[in-house]
């Protein structure tokens, strides 16, 4: 019978992620977003492989402070350690608490906001007052009360951005499963009589890929930004692991004089959290045109 | 001079790099006072063609033309000066959705009045009192709280009226009118069309009215431009497009008009109806804020009502928006929870199963929806939707229930090659038929069609609607048609359910309600049909709802048998009519 | 409309509440309490004594009572950090730099986001339109402290046009100023050139242009008025970006405000002036909240007028 089924044009079948794909390739500024993240991810993994040196010990203590050079080509801090290691050690601490907070996000946001959309009612209600009440707590002032409190630490870190870091992907998720829950394709299959279960993973997941990667990836700078911050204020990740944020903050005591020692982790962390921000708004802009702008 | 004169018109758009022709080679004109039709299915450049007469067109779009001239002047020439003169007293549109065509924010007073101060030099309060003159003569009778309104305070009837009034503020020589009706309740849409035409016989204006609907060209012109596909296909008096037309596309468009009637056989021998509402209601409770006090209340979408579906047979519901007939549909289908009453199917209430208990039922009765774009996942393939129900239902292996899909692809007209697509590389017709294949992949007795061909085109709607019938003859299906449009009423089922505001006012087998209708809401629906002959044009009344009220039939008990009551109920007024009525002694 | 008003303020009062519990209860769930045995190294009977005296040997909920009730008489104890004062007299000290920094920031930030949004949804695709989409997404993702470290760099130390850091004279003001101004100014411009594009979109904007109306009166008066709605929503992240801002603000530029003297509180673990300032900001939230919230029922007729007939 195979032979009977006429070849299909297979290069007109377009599936739906087909033309996000699309879209995505024709935002220059996404693209080019994304391929420093990757870039940037590769240099975290293979960091011992690229980086010439400890980033943590203290080899150079003559040449403290050195200014950048053909073997220091980002200079040398004022503890006699080698800079590029340890601005290329930082985007580890950057990187992993990105993703790993952006996942507990997920975690913590898809089944609320799959609860909330798909029940509504009470449930929806008593989740949405949650979310007001994480709405009207600045996030960076509560982390940093929580950072001190737990005196800081990798764990606590992650811990507060995913806390603040889950109402996105929440409301994200909430929306997409709340008009979809509408549609008359889900009539459809209930009407068929499907079990609500049989809707949620055949229908409802599959439809809200799109917002479930969309809160993902821009989870993924915020988080990054409030490690950065709480770490520049001291409460971050205690020395001597090399993040940016602390570096930036022993940065501005010697940036009249080494101007090295500011630059570096400054752009490092601005080139990080930009080309993440770019490459999670481009995603979004492909794969839900609705959500433009927002 | 013509009023109008569009020739070798032409209009591209740009995307993605290269450009795509909406409208090719249009000519046409339009002399004072005259009135032409353009008609056409969507994406027939027809609104294009005259969005380009007065440059409103987007700036992707690139226009050209040999002549392309309003009221005398050079359209493609204009200055903002020019522009701003042609648009609104050369040519005033009226567009299709009354809701979306007025600013949110301002008060339909002010919109009409700033219209009126930017072509003149007048005071604000000279032009409130005009706008509220124009309302008058567009028959809104509380003109004066109307100015006061914002939009979201008006009904769509009340709002189409109100832009009728705003086009007509700056006496246009041109009336431009895109599809005024479409997005209105049938009985609505008549009004609108007969006010139409009086207000273009009173300020003497020509207009052209664009439209999908034959009907609205047989009642509202003189000439007709028939388009398709960008180009103009025909033109004419539209007495000679309706009587001799000549192109193939019109005769298509003709023959949606005047399909032709077969009653389904039926089934003699069936005992029970295979789907039988009794007292079926829904209410819902309403919670209404005044102040800080909530008011409990409850609103009666459908009341008690009852529909029999026979074997075989296909009923239609019909009513406006409002009328509770998709809610009576929903809860036939246990989708939306009755209130009260009971579903039986086959003779067996349904209305109290639990879930697994419903199962073997939901094989047996189907629904398709009105929105196939909604209707259909868009994450899956066809075959995968197809082959849905099999899936849910674990019926066969995975290789046969593609296969069974495919056939169905197949029976509802699709090429097997369209097996892998996805819905949004379907048109809304195709997309239908793919929702009808996996309505009826697993042979149920009850299928419940919701407004299935209402988003569709004349000529698409047409092979919906036979795709339907020949479907119902081969399965021996019984359809529950749901609907707002008495013309498909007439050419699919064998009888009608008419409801109105919740309750069923009027029953009968289809042809004694078209011949004898009994209940003046019915009557209201028939005469707002419009003409499928420009002949046939003529005045009509309107009821508001007081006088449908009001004008209840009465019967007394010998002529119906029924006990005499001072409320209205439904009493038999012969074999299988039954009307809502009150009953005297 | 009263009532709307009414019932959004309740409902906010009760969102202020729960955080004030919630955020009451973390500042006692710290080990060891404020007199932590390691920190201050106290005999038995001093520590008791001083429980007493701060209340703190009662239960959590007459002393969370008590303080709200002090709060309620702007009584929110005294500073660890500095005992010669009120906390009350600290922050009216402490505020005045950050108002006029953070207040200028906005009032120049703001607009210039506004003009520059709306100049680019009407070029959209131009040069104009780029930039403020750079504008825009640079402002939103890079930290206050990048931005202020950039501007220290290039103006003070490289340009030495301007003073990197420090308070009274006012030429020092004109950095800070400008780390303020940038959140306004990207936020308003992201969403104000989204909020333009969607209005010129709807259906009513082609049908003002075939009424004949000057393409002026379109963009400023109906353009602009519908845009203004979804604007309002906007008006509480900004206020959050700014208020976070000020603690990098302050601290890159060594401003002594509000957000210093939060950083200083964690630092010293100044409890009192913590809740104090957290209190303070989340009521500023709640009140922006609230604010956007009237703002908007204003603007938008279904609200403020009310359903239809």
């Amino acid at each position: 019978m195979t032979n009977l089924t006429a070849p299909a044009p297979i290069a007109r079948i377009r599936s739906p992620l087909w033309f996000a794909w699309r879209r995505f390739l024709s935002n220059k500024a996404a693209v080019v977003g994304g391929a420093t993240l990757a870039v940037l991810i590769l240099m975290a993994i293979f960091a011992p492989i690229i980086t010439p040196y400890n980033p943590e010990a203290q080899s150079f203590l003559t040449e403290a402070l050195a200014f950048p050079s053909a073997q220091h080509w980002f200079g040398v801090d004022n503890l006699g350690r080698d800079f590029y290691s340890r601005i290329v050690y930082g985007s580890r601490v950057s990187l992993t608490i990105g993703f790993t907070a952006a996942l507990f996000s997920l975690l913590v946001g898809i089944p609320l906001g799959a609860l909330a959309g798909y029940f509504g009612g009470r449930t929806d209600w008593v989740i949405m007052r949650i979310i007001e009440i994480f709405s009207v707590v600045p996030p960076l002032l509560a982390a940093l009360l929580l950072g001190a409190i737990t005196r800081g630490g990798y764990g606590t870190i992650v811990f507060i951005a995913a806390l603040f870091g889950w109402v996105q992907v929440c409301l994200l998720v909430r929306a997409q499963v709340k008009s979809f829950r509408e549609k008359e394709f889900v009539r459809a299959a209930q009407a068929l009589g499907a079990s609500p279960w049989y809707i949620i993973r055949r229908h409802l997941i599959p439809n809200s890929i799109s917002p479930i990667i969309i809160g993902f990836v821009l989870a993924i700078p915020l988080a990054m930004m409030l490690e950065a911050s709480l770490s520049f204020l001291g409460v971050g990740v205690p020395p001597p692991t090399p993040t940016w944020g602390q570096m930036i903050n022993e940065g501005i005591d010697f940036m009249f004089f080494y101007w090295h020692l500011a630059v570096f982790p400054t752009a490092a962390l601005a080139i990080t959290v930009l080309a993440t921000s770019l490459f999670g708004d481009g995603l979004r802009d492909a794969l839900d045109p609705t959500l433009k702008g927002r | 001079m013509p009023l109008v004169e569009i020739e070798g018109l032409r209009v591209s758009f740009r995307q993605y790099g290269g450009t795509v022709d909406a409208v090719r080679h249009v000519s046409f004109s339009v002399n004072e006072g005259e009135s032409v039709g353009i008609v056409g299915e969507s994406g027939s450049g027809k609104s294009v063609s005259c969005a380009a007469l007065l440059r409103l067109l987007p700036a992707t779009a690139e226009v050209a033309a040999t002549k392309l001239r309003l009221d005398g002047v050079d359209v493609l020439k204009a200055n903002k000066e020019d522009l701003a003169r042609l648009r609104g007293r050369s040519a005033a549109m009226i567009f299709q959705d009354p809701m979306t065509a007025f600013d949110p924010v301002f008060t339909i007073g002010h919109q009409i009045a700033e219209t009126i101060e930017a072509h003149r030099k007048i005071g604000k309060r000279e032009a409130l009192a005009e706008a509220e003159q124009l309302l008058l003569r567009v028959e809104i009778k509380n003109a004066a709280d109307v100015l006061g309104y914002y939009p979201h305070q008006l009904s769509g009837g009340m709002l189409q009226r109100a832009m009728i009034a705003m086009a007509l503020s700056c006496r246009p020589k041109i009336l431009i009118a895109d599809e005024p009706t479409t997005a209105l309740d049938v009985t609505i849409q008549a009004q609108i069309l007969q006010l139409i035409k009086k207000v273009q016989a009173e300020f003497g204006m020509a207009l052209i009215m664009i439209t999908h609907d034959l009907g609205v060209i047989a009642e509202t012109v003189d000439r007709v431009v028939v388009m398709y596909g960008g180009e103009i296909m025909e033109e004419g008096p539209v007495t000679d497009i309706f009587e001799a037309p000549k192109h193939t596309y019109t005769k298509a468009l003709l023959a949606s008009l005047h399909s032709r009637f077969e009653p389904s056989k039926g089934d003699p021998d069936a005992v029970a109806p295979a789907l039988e509402l009794r007292g079926l209601a829904k209410s819902y409770h309403t919670r209404r804020r005044s102040g800080f006090r909530v008011i409990q209340g409850e609103f009666q979408a459908v009341q008690a009502v009852d529909v029999v579906l026979p074997r075989n047979r296909i009923v239609a519901i019909v009513g406006e928006s409002g009328s509770g007939k998709t809610t009576t549909g929903l809860m036939a289908m246990r989708l939306t929870e009755p209130s009260k009453g009971q579903i039986l199917v086959d003779g067996t209430d349904i209305s109290a199963l639990d879930a697994a208990a419903l199962i073997p039922f939901r094989k047996r009765m189907q629904i398709v929806f009105q929105d196939s774009y909604s209707a259909l996942d868009p994450m899956m393939t066809l075959t995968q939707i197809i082959a849905e129900p099999l899936h849910i239902h674990g019926m066969g292996t995975q290789r046969e229930q593609r296969e069974k899909a495919l056939k169905w692809l197949e029976r509802v007209g699709l090429n097997r090659s369209f097996a892998g697509r996805y819905p949004h590389e379907l048109s809304g017709g195709q997309r239908q038929r793919v929702a009808i294949a996996r309505a009826l992949i697993l042979e149920p007795t009850v299928l419940v069609a919701d407004e299935p061909t209402s988003a569709l085109d004349v000529t698409v709607k047409a092979q919906i609607i036979n795709l339907l019938k020949d479907l119902q003859a081969e399965l021996g299906l019984s359809i529950l048609f749901i609907s707002h449009d008495l013309s498909t009423v007439k050419s699919l089922t064998d009888s009608v359910v008419v409801m109105y505001r919740g309750r069923v006012v009027e029953e009968a087998p289809t042809e004694r309600l078209f011949a004898d209708p009994r209940h003046p809401y019915t009557r209201a629906l028939l005469d707002a049909i419009p003409a499928t002959n420009p002949r046939e044009k003529r005045l009509r009344t309107f009821l508001s709802s007081e006088e449908i009220g009001a004008r209840t039939p009465r019967y007394t008990v010998i002529q119906t048998g029924s006990a005499p009551s001072a409320h209205p109920q439904l009493v038999t007024v012969a074999p299988g009519h039954r009307v809502e009525a009150i009953v005297t002694t | 409309m009263l009532a709307h008003i009414l019932r959004r303020i309740l409902s906010v009062a009760f969102t202020f509440i729960v955080v004030s519990i919630i955020i009451f209860l973390m500042m006692h769930s710290v080990p060891g309490g404020p007199f932590d045995a390691n920190d201050m190294p106290v005999s038995e009977a001093v520590r008791a004594r001083m429980m007493a005296q701060w209340g703190l040997d009662q239960p959590l909920h007459v002393q969370y009572l008590n303080y709200m009730w002090g709060v309620l008489h702007l009584d929110f104890g005294v500073p660890f950090q500095s005992p010669g004062e009120t906390v009350v007299q600290l922050i009216s000290r402490a505020w005045v730099p950050s108002l006029i920094l953070g207040g200028s920031g906005v009032l120049i930030g703001a607009p210039l986001g506004i003009l520059l949004g709306m100049a680019a949804a009407l070029n959209r695709n131009s040069w104009i339109d780029y930039v403020a989409s750079t504008v825009a997404t640079l402002g939103l993702t890079i930290p206050v402290f990048v931005t202020s470290m950039l501007l220290i760099l290039i103006f003070a130390v490289w340009l030495n046009w301007l003073p990197a850091s420090g308070w009274p004279q006012p030429n020092r003001w004109i950095l800070p100023i400008a780390c303020y101004a940038a959140i306004p100014l990207a936020t308003y411009a992201r969403y104000t050139r989204s909020a333009v594009l969607d209005t010129l979109n709807r259906p009513f904007v082609t049908v003002l242009r075939a009424k004949g109306l000057s393409e002026r009166r379109i963009i400023f008066q109906h353009v602009m008025r519908n845009s203004a709605i979804p604007l309002v929503t906007v008006f509480l992240p900004m206020f959050i970006g700014t208020a976070t801002g000020s603690i990098f603000v302050e601290a890159m530029f060594r401003v002594p405000g509000l957000g210093a003297y939060f950083v200083s509180s964690i630092e010293v673990r100044d409890y009192t002036l913590q809740m104090a300032l957290m209190l303070l900001i989340t009521f500023m939230y709640c009140l922006a909240y609230l604010l956007s919230d009237i703002a908007y029922a204003l603007l938008n007729p279904r609200i403020r007028v009310g359903g239809a007939e």
